[in-house]
């Protein structure tokens, strides 16, 4: 994977404040794909039923996975969809949905590579180098 | 070495379980789990049965019984009442913090925490909370 174009999908910086330690992190990972795809299925689901206080929950559900895996930009988007439920918006979490969709699938090709870990890390250094530099 | 607390996570999000789980562990507390707040109330009623329950921590959104339907339930049972709640939540906002604590949420922790500080974190909300009894206790005694 080329780390240095790469978009940021899991900020490595986040997932290690939450696991603590990199031993961790990929049995976290591995369980918060788990729920983050159940979370999506029945936002789906609860979405067609037009039922907002379940649309809240489970976005919200969605955005707290996304925080724990360093999924920064899922659980940006998932939130959006919180508050449309949270509003009982049906109509705005309806055309957000595909934007979770597609985001949790650039989260599921990036962690599918061999070199993850790797990537976010080195993402996370460039970062810094830039800040650095641009301070 | 540092007393061992006995600790109940109720929190619907396996993750957060299992870092928690983990994390308490080696900084020696007891740790008990539950995946929502159902489970979390018969769970915290049997250990408290057993005098083996010092502090929950709690999320808030669950499906089935929340974070606040557990509180309630919990601090109008004399069995469990005294147990310490501190939530662990994404919730944020100032009316949702004052709503917790208006039901009976002893401390608020918000989410992403860091993890390898929330031992420190837990200990040191204990031992204000204790400090703040202890003086409610000599007010009562002056009075």
């Amino acid at each position: 994977m080329d780390e240095s174009t790469t978009e940021k999908i899991i900020d490595w910086a986040t997932v290690m404040n939450v696991c603590g330690y990199e031993s961790l992190v990929e049995t976290i990972i591995k369980s918060g794909l788990k729920d983050a795809r159940q979370a999506l299925k029945l936002l789906a689901k609860a979405i067609k039923a037009a039922n907002s206080a379940d649309v809240a929950l489970y976005a919200h559900r969605l955005k707290g996975v996304g925080m724990t895996m360093g999924a920064t930009g899922l659980s940006e988007k998932a939130y959006r969809l919180e508050c449309a439920g949270d509003e009982k918006d049906i109509e705005t979490a309806a055309s957000l949905l595909g934007d979770v969709e597609d985001e949790f699938e650039k989260v599921t090709t990036f962690l599918s590579e061999s070199d993850w870990i790797e990537a976010a890390r080195q993402q996370q250094e460039n970062r810094q180098t830039e800040q650095l530099e641009t301070k | 070495m540092s007393r061992r607390i006995s600790v109940l996570v109720i929190d619907d999000e396996k993750a957060i379980r299992k870092v928690l789980k983990n994390e308490l562990t080696l900084c020696g507390f007891e740790v008990y789990l539950a995946r929502n707040g159902r489970i979390g109330i018969k769970r915290a009623n049997k250990l408290a049965k057993k005098g083996k329950i010092e502090v929950i921590l709690l999320d808030w959104m669950m499906p089935g019984m929340d974070g606040l339907k557990f509180l309630s339930k919990l601090k109008h049972n004399n069995m469990t009442e005294n147990i310490p709640v501190f939530m662990l939540t994404a919730k944020s906002k100032i009316a949702d913090i004052d709503r917790a604590y208006d039901i009976g949420a002893d401390d608020y922790i918000t989410k992403p925490f860091k993890v390898i500080q929330i031992g420190n974190i837990i200990r040191r909300k204990l031992q204000k909370l204790a400090e703040k009894k202890s003086k409610q206790m000599v007010v009562m005694n002056i009075n």
